[in-house]
């Protein structure tokens, strides 16, 4: 093992040290020490227009009761265009259910130089689906841009 | 040089057959926005399924206009075979400017084709909320599997 006198990493720290950022950017955010999700439902925000994640956008969470949608909480993307609260914790409530999460796609393009039309044809953007078994993960992305936009149930 | 007929000679063909070239390459590369904006103001849809690699056909959409008040029905179509409507979903005086929302029964549709969806399905409706800024023609595709959909604002 060759050592680097001068700052005292050797090359198998360096590599270490490299992995386990690589393993950072690709692992979804919301994970716990052992890398398993903490949330059953994650998202991930993908902005077209710019070629980057989608950082800093703000998204409510509704779930259904009844016959309407009811806000549980609203967060942020973090940089790499992913939300670090657990949106459904594992340890929480079962999951079963339908649930909304409304992106605010207009308000993001506004600080994110994208030129919008007046009033911008796409302000927020809401997502409607049915989490339909208890034990799976349910990955559900954005790909945005101010005039289109995309999701799928991904993993 | 010329013939004195009707017949163009061979300069006047040539300048007529450049203007044809120039006035079909800048027809090709005006932006959407200069396309849409001449013609008529109206909404059309088109919903191609790409589960099936086909039109999707009958199926069911609510359009709503959304304002502060909350969602107003405005009508109910259903696709053709071709997945469009008959007839545009709104024409000229009735396209007013605002919050609209096509409300998709996607559910409905794939259980109709036969598709084996999740119980219930992943996908039972899908809201599309777009902003008519503008007296234009506004072309929304969506294009649907039962897990995913992708939509934008065409021409």
């Amino acid at each position: 093992m060759t050592t680097d006198t001068s700052t005292g990493f050797s090359r198998r720290d360096m590599l270490a040290a490299g992995a386990a950022l690589a393993t950072l950017a690709l692992a979804p955010a919301a994970q716990a020490a052992d890398g398993a999700p903490k949330s059953r439902l994650t998202t991930h925000v993908l902005d077209t227009y710019n070629g980057r994640p989608g950082g800093g956008m703000r998204i409510d969470f509704l779930k259904r009761d009844g016959e309407r949608y009811v806000l549980d909480k609203t967060v942020s993307t973090n940089a790499e265009g992913r939300v670090d609260t657990p949106l459904l914790p594992v340890e929480g409530a079962a999951a079963i259910g339908r649930y909304q999460l409304v992106f605010h796609v207009a308000e993001y393009f506004a600080t994110n130089g994208a030129e919008q039309s007046n009033p911008p044809f796409l302000d927020k953007v809401t997502l409607e689906f049915a989490i339909f078994e208890a034990e799976e993960h349910y990955h559900v992305p954005l790909l945005c841009s101010p005039w289109s936009y995309t999701t799928y149930r991904g993993s | 040089m010329g013939d004195t007929s009707l017949k163009l000679d061979r300069r006047g063909f040539l300048a007529a057959g450049a203007a044809g070239l120039a006035v079909a390459a800048i027809g090709a590369a005006a932006p959407a926005g200069a396309d849409t904006a001449a013609k008529p103001p109206r909404l059309t849809l088109h919903v191609l399924d790409v589960h099936r690699g086909r039109p999707a056909a009958g199926m069911r959409i609510d359009l709503s206009r959304l304002d502060g008040s909350g969602a107003h029905a405005v009508k109910t179509v259903q696709t053709q075979a071709n997945g469009r409507t008959a007839e545009p979903v709104l024409v000229g005086d009735d396209l007013v400017p605002g919050e609209y929302e096509l409300l998709l029964h996607l559910g409905d549709y794939y259980a109709a084709q036969g598709v084996r969806q999740s119980e219930p399905p992943f996908l039972r409706q899908v809201p599309i909320r777009f902003t008519v800024y503008a007296r234009e023609a506004f072309h929304i595709p969506v294009l649907v599997t039962p897990w995913s959909y992708s939509t934008y604002r065409g021409s």
